[in-house]
């Protein structure tokens, strides 16, 4: 046993090494659990990334599948989408050769109607102007009073002058139905081999030709670009000319009208080029005239459908012009831009 | 050579402090946690010149009145360093138990001014003050062990600065908490004794302070 004084310094330094002891084993057994967490959390960082790892190829191998499916969808959109425009265009076009065709029917009903009364009122009116000339003769040979032969000769102007024009517009109702008749009417020929270009320039000296025979002041420059290396197609060379021939006077029309307006600066010029393009065989027609609004394009081939003064043109031209271009199994296409230009481009089947 | 061990070991407080200020000298790295243990250096590296010079010099120069001896420079010591451990502790992260940080603290101060009011006198060693700062200071460092313990994440504790502050000073206060408990009663009693026990203290001490220049060595600027 220490004695009583002896006590309190054992007593310190034992306090001492006990709380020393004491906090070294503590601080031993924190740093032990503290490596131990510290494993168990490496095993738990390195479970996560293997995790991860795996994660991640799953994600990149499901990116794929979805960037894959993404794309044939899109593909399978874009295809939906073209067969949708070309069903869109097909629907439009059987809407509009079914409109023609009950129009032709209806015009060529109405036509034949017309037709034959026509053909009587000009026919006797042409009787009734020589009837009445041979009338004239027998009278000159009468004696009669001086007031009552200046009546009779006035009279008899005035009779004369009155049946010219029912002649005259007798004639121009029967050149309507014509084309009346001529719009409902199908081929009027054979198809043949046909040298496009050699039609091409043929209608086109014609129809300038006509338009300075009508117009002897009417003056237009003419580029053509004709493809040489072209052969010779399977058509019905009668309809091509009647479509040529109508839209190179559409042309020509165009430009003699925009240089009455402009004057002298103007410069009329028609371009008509002949290419083989993506299997077809395209005729472009191109003026520098007054073009086409806009709102007025989706009409034009319209029957009756007219931008010329009365009496210039009938509507029909055009209209006849595409439905014979559709029996060639043909595209009739028109481009322009109002107070610059308009182009008419045939598209025709080329093998 | 003994008495170059004494007065190496006499000294010791004060050249001791003089390793971790060296080392923040050289680093100039402190964070915002360090910064009240580096005033705590500083602070303590003046009234540790000024208790030593007392000691030593008291009849050399004169010394009169409160200043012939310099428990009251130890008492201040320990308030100070009380304190400045306060805020160090207060401002760990993850911010834990701050509520009882606070009310330890606010104690701690009521208890000075009872204790200095009416019991003792601050010109007197008081081993209760010492007692009592020493065991709340090893309350700390057990709260923050504990809040290590709870942390889910895991970091290197030898790159946390905080870690070597609160081991060094776990060390000292597990080690001299008897001593402080006792010094009083071994002054009387075991003059020589105590005079050796200080020594431990003392060794405490350096170990304390190095394990500051560790934290100082890790710490990064903040």
């Amino acid at each position: 046993m220490f004695q009583k004084t002896d006590d309190i310094r054992f007593l310190v330094i034992g306090a001492i090494l006990v709380m020393l002891l004491l906090f070294i084993s503590f601080l031993i057994s924190f740093l032990i659990s503290q490596k131990k967490k510290l494993k168990y959390h490496k095993e738990l960082q390195a479970l996560h990334d293997e995790q991860k790892n795996i994660l991640t190829q799953q994600n990149a191998l499901l990116e794929k599948k979805v960037e894959e499916r993404t794309t044939q969808l899109r593909e399978q959109k874009e295809a939906l989408q073209r067969s949708l425009s070309e069903l869109k265009l097909a629907q439009a076009q059987l809407i509009q050769r079914e409109k023609m065709a009950s129009l032709g029917e209806l015009t060529a009903g109405i036509a034949h109607e017309i037709q034959n009364p026509l053909n009587f009122v000009n026919n006797f009116s042409e009787i009734n102007a020589e009837l009445f000339s041979e009338m004239k003769d027998h009278l000159a040979k009468e004696k009669l009073s001086e007031s009552g032969q200046l009546h009779i000769d006035n009279l008899a102007r005035d009779v004369t002058q009155n049946l010219e024009k029912i002649v005259h517009h007798g004639k121009r109702a029967d050149a309507i139905v014509k084309g009346m008749l001529q719009h409902s009417r199908n081929s009027t020929g054979m198809k043949e081999l046909t040298d496009i270009n050699t039609l091409c320039a043929e209608y086109l000296k014609l129809s300038y030709q006509g338009i300075r025979a009508r117009d002897k002041s009417f003056n237009a420059t003419v580029e053509t670009h004709f493809d040489d290396s072209l052969e010779k197609i399977n058509i019905n060379p009668q309809d091509m000319s009647r479509v040529l021939l109508n839209i190179f006077n559409n042309a020509f029309y165009a430009v003699g009208d925009k240089k009455r307006k402009a004057g002298a600066n103007f410069e009329p010029t028609v371009w008509v080029s002949t290419i083989k393009q993506n299997g077809k065989l395209v005729i472009a027609i191109r003026d520098n005239g007054n073009g086409i609004p806009e709102k007025i394009l989706d009409k034009i081939l319209h029957p009756f459908f007219t931008t010329k003064p009365a009496g210039e043109g009938s509507g029909l031209g055009l209209s006849i012009s595409y439905d014979l271009i559709k029996m060639a199994d043909g595209e009739l296409k028109v481009e322009s831009r109002e107070g610059e230009f308009a182009e008419f481009r045939i598209l025709l089947p080329y093998s | 050579m003994i008495r170059l061990y004494h007065s190496l070991m006499d000294w010791s407080e004060v050249w001791a402090l003089l390793i971790p200020l060296s080392i923040f000298l050289w680093k100039r790295n402190l964070n915002f946690i360090m910064r009240p243990v580096l005033w705590y250096v500083c602070i303590a590296l003046f009234l540790n010149i000024v208790q030593d010079i007392i000691w030593k010099f008291k009849d050399e120069f004169h010394f009169k009145g409160i200043f012939y001896n310099n428990p009251f420079v130890y008492n201040t010591h320990s308030i100070v360093r009380f304190f400045m451990f306060s805020i160090f502790f207060l401002r760990l992260q993850p911010s834990r138990f701050k509520s009882l940080k606070i009310i330890l603290a606010v104690l701690f101060l009521a208890f000075i001014i009872i204790n200095f009011s009416i019991y003792q006198s601050f010109t007197d060693f008081s081993s209760l003050l010492f007692g009592v700062e020493t065991a709340l200071l090893l309350l700390y460092c057990l709260l923050y062990y504990l809040t290590l313990l709870q942390q889910e994440d895991y970091d290197s504790y030898g790159r946390l600065p905080e870690f070597w502050v609160v081991t060094g000073l776990s060390i000292y206060v597990v080690i001299n908490f008897p001593i402080f408990l006792f010094y009083r009663t071994l002054t009387v009693q075991f003059e020589n004794f105590a005079i050796d026990i200080w020594d431990v203290h003392n060794l405490s001490y350096i170990i304390f302070c190095l394990f500051l220049a560790k934290a100082f060595y890790v710490s990064e600027n903040g």
